[in-house]
């Protein structure tokens, strides 16, 4: 089946609708895979109508969580709806169904003013459902270790960044550098072996770090998670001040 | 070999076989009949350089069809259209060779596995390196690990090779010139063919001084191109009992279709691969398995998958947003390709060459052409498209159809220059020109060589087959005329 063009449909905001989501698929979307607007697109010409439109996309997209793992299942859908015809035309692109509903998912969770940004992962823990894997060996990195509520290797635009120089990184775009919690702003360079992730000020702030390890992942919402290393955080200078003369004594 | 370069010295003229056309098909025949104790007679339209095509041109003619350049696309002077030929070489395929219940007029009367002695040889004639495989170049996985058709099972790979290519004016003078039983007259232009009964009696060659000559043979044969084969058989009014002389006009349609995001390993463009010593240029093409065709009711195709002009192709703000949902999904980056189709023409009997009402500088009507494609090429371009889209999908990439990147004034596409099937070859009289021995059905002794014997097209450039041809047509004329078997 494909879709054929329809006519515009505006499509209201669905307030207060209870999201029931599976946690899994929702941190996969929270991953950045799909695209909103290509979902907005999709609602339009396909005409679904606003009013249950979200549980209607759940419905048809609950065979994804059924078991094994997202990623796979996704992409084995999205496989299958093309081997079936079962696409979308969108503005030419011929889209697999599946991944028209998931984006519209994407859209639809914005609009209702549900954010999977981090602050949401952090509280379901998205982390936690991802399998153990080692993407690339980790042959340096740094820096290692920063005094608490200070930037470390600060940045021009005032972010800390961190660097990580690998062997063996396939270079795949969608890699993301996960501080505890917090999804980082990642740069990968395949070529070079080489990834940079940064934390803005206000997410140094929201860490409310206090001494002690915190770990840092490799995350491939598909694959799974990579446990890179612990980040160190000292005693603040300021919480702690230094006697000048004992460190001239010495 | 004695060269008259300015026409005919005599008025009359006598030969075993006279070959009109010095092309590829005409110095092949010519040469290939060569050390038989036959003598043989090559006369050339054109003389050793390229002509100034004026308004009065032979070529010059009408159009009332699809847009075609009727001169630009013929040279008339030795060598012929090898002296713009790119040197693309593929042989047709058996499927095209094969009748299709879902093509009418289509099937030859012979199949490829009987042209294919022919082929191996012609190679060799057209210069084209294959590594030492021969013809099973054009179908040898030549490292395409990665592939999409790999993936997909009804997908099979066409490769293309390539010839120097040879100017067969250039490269064969010598042999020519060192051919004792061939005369090559330039500048010598067939006029008219005389035929009572069932044979021709004579036919007439004017020379560039106007003076005219009467050549008499045992065997003639037309090699001048789709065009001027049909021209002729029109103007003499002969060998025209089924109607089929000139209809059936077709070229082959280079067409943009789209864009594909794919993985990088899916380049269908130009390789070079090392065989031995030296390099060969392949060009694979994604097209579909005999099988997977004919189940689908496909007219022969084959899909270019390249980078050129990709800067030019707008992807949109949606193909970025797809560009990047599709490489998150598949772990990499998915890269913007052109899709280029090459398509057969299937037989259209209404599209046609006939001959106009006025004439060139020697009395013979000028042509009046009538290109048309048939509408069911066009609709399986459209099945194409979405059966590639389906299948890239699946396979992990993405495809967006776009008609219209294609340059305005070209659609339905760029034809290829390659002129086929006016004077069609066919197991029956009633359907065709010329039997499978290219001999005319009603006239014992008159020959086509050429492209325009084709009566279904594929989509490979014409010339390697046209070559093979012309040697199966000579060694059917040495056993005709001399007893002489292969």
């Amino acid at each position: 089946m494909t879709t054929s063009a329809m006519a515009l449909y505006y499509l209201p905001r669905p307030a207060g609708r209870p999201v029931t989501l599976d946690p899994r698929l929702k941190a996969f979307l929270a991953a950045g895979n799909f695209a909103p607007h290509l979902g907005e697109r999709y609602l339009r010409l396909a005409g679904i109508p606003a009013d249950g439109a979200f549980e209607f996309l759940v419905a048809a997209t609950a065979p994804l969580v059924s078991g094994g793992t997202i990623g796979e299942a996704v992409l084995q859908r999205i496989e299958a709806d093309f081997a079936r015809g079962e696409t979308c035309n969108l503005d030419g692109w011929e889209l697999s169904l599946t991944e028209c509903r998931l984006a519209a998912i994407t859209f639809l969770l914005a609009q209702n003013g549900v954010h999977v940004d981090n602050a949401d992962i952090a509280a379901n823990g998205p982390l936690d459902h991802l399998p153990d894997v080692e993407f690339a060996h980790l042959q340096r990195w740094g820096p290692q270790s920063s005094a608490v509520g200070e930037p470390f290797n600060p940045q021009p635009n005032g972010n800390s960044a961190l660097w990580f120089r690998f062997q063996g990184l396939d270079g795949y775009p969608g890699y993301r550098v996960y501080f505890g919690s917090l999804r980082l702003s990642t740069a990968i360079n395949g070529k070079a072996q080489l990834i940079t992730a940064s934390l803005r000020p206000a997410q140094l702030e929201q860490l409310d770090a206090t001494p002690g390890n915190v770990p840092i992942y490799l995350v491939d919402p598909v694959r799974g998670k990579q446990l890179l290393a612990h980040f160190r955080f000292e005693n603040s200078p300021r919480q702690a001040p230094v006697d000048r003369k004992e460190i001239s004594a010495t | 070999m004695t060269v008259f370069d300015t026409g005919s010295q005599k008025r009359k003229l006598s030969f075993d076989v006279a070959i009109y056309g010095a092309g590829p098909s005409g110095i092949t025949l010519a040469l290939a009949l060569a050390g038989k104790g036959l003598r043989i007679g090559l006369f050339e339209a054109g003389g050793p350089n390229p002509p100034v095509l004026d308004r009065d041109h032979s070529y010059q003619g009408s159009n009332r069809g699809l847009p075609y350049d009727l001169a630009g696309t013929r040279l008339r002077y030795l060598g012929g259209t090898s002296n713009h030929w790119g040197g693309w070489c593929r042989p047709l395929d058996p499927y095209d060779f094969s009748g299709r219940a879902h093509i009418p007029l289509s099937g030859w009367p012979i199949s490829r596995d009987e042209l294919n002695p022919h082929l191996e040889a012609a190679l060799d004639v057209c210069e084209v390196p294959t590594g030492g495989l021969g013809l099973q170049a054009f179908d040898h996985d030549f490292g395409y690990d990665g592939f999409l058709h790999r993936a997909v099972p009804e997908f099979q790979v066409k490769n293309f090779l390539f010839s120097t290519p040879t100017r067969f004016g250039t490269r064969y003078l010598q042999d020519l010139r060192q051919a004792d039983d061939i005369d090559c007259y330039l500048n010598s232009s067939l006029v008219r063919l005389a035929a009572s009964g069932d044979a021709v009696d004579s036919a007439s060659v004017v020379g560039q001084d106007g003076s005219e000559t009467r050549v008499r043979a045992g065997c003639h044969v037309l090699a001048m191109g789709a065009i001027e084969n049909a021209r002729m058989l029109l103007h003499s009014n002969v060998a025209n009992g089924s109607g089929f002389v000139g209809r059936c006009f077709a070229d082959h349609l280079g067409r943009t279709i789209g864009i594909a995001l794919l993985d990088f390993s899916n380049r269908y463009l130009l390789h070079h691969v090392r065989a031995g010593d030296r390099y060969i240029r392949v060009l694979p093409h994604l097209s579909l398995a005999d099988d997977a065709m004919r189940d689908g009711e496909f007219a022969n195709f084959g899909v270019i998958i390249d980078h050129k002009g990709t800067k030019k192709l707008p992807l949109g703000d949606d193909g970025k947003l797809v560009q990047r949902q599709v490489a998150r999904l598949n772990r990499r980056h998915a890269h913007r390709f052109r899709m280029l189709v090459r398509m057969e023409n299937t037989p259209n009997p209404d599209s046609r060459i006939t001959l106009a009402n006025d004439r060139d500088a020697y009395g013979v009507p000028r042509v009046a052409l009538n290109w048309q494609v048939n509408p069911f090429d066009l609709e399986c371009v459209d099945r194409l498209c979405r059966l590639l889209a389906q299948r890239i999908g699946g396979a992990g990439g993405r495809v967006r159809i776009d008609y219209s990147l294609e340059k305005g004034t070209r659609r339905p596409g760029t034809y290829q220059s390659h002129h086929l099937g006016t004077t069609r070859m066919s197991a029956d009289p009633e359907n065709g020109v010329v039997d499978r021995n290219l001999r005319c059905h009603e006239v014992a002794n008159l020959y086509v060589a050429g492209s325009s014997v084709f009566p279904t097209f594929g989509f490979a450039n014409p010339t390697l087959t046209i070559v093979g041809l012309s040697l199966r047509l000579a060694q059917h004329l040495r056993h005709e005329l001399r007893g002489i078997d292969a």
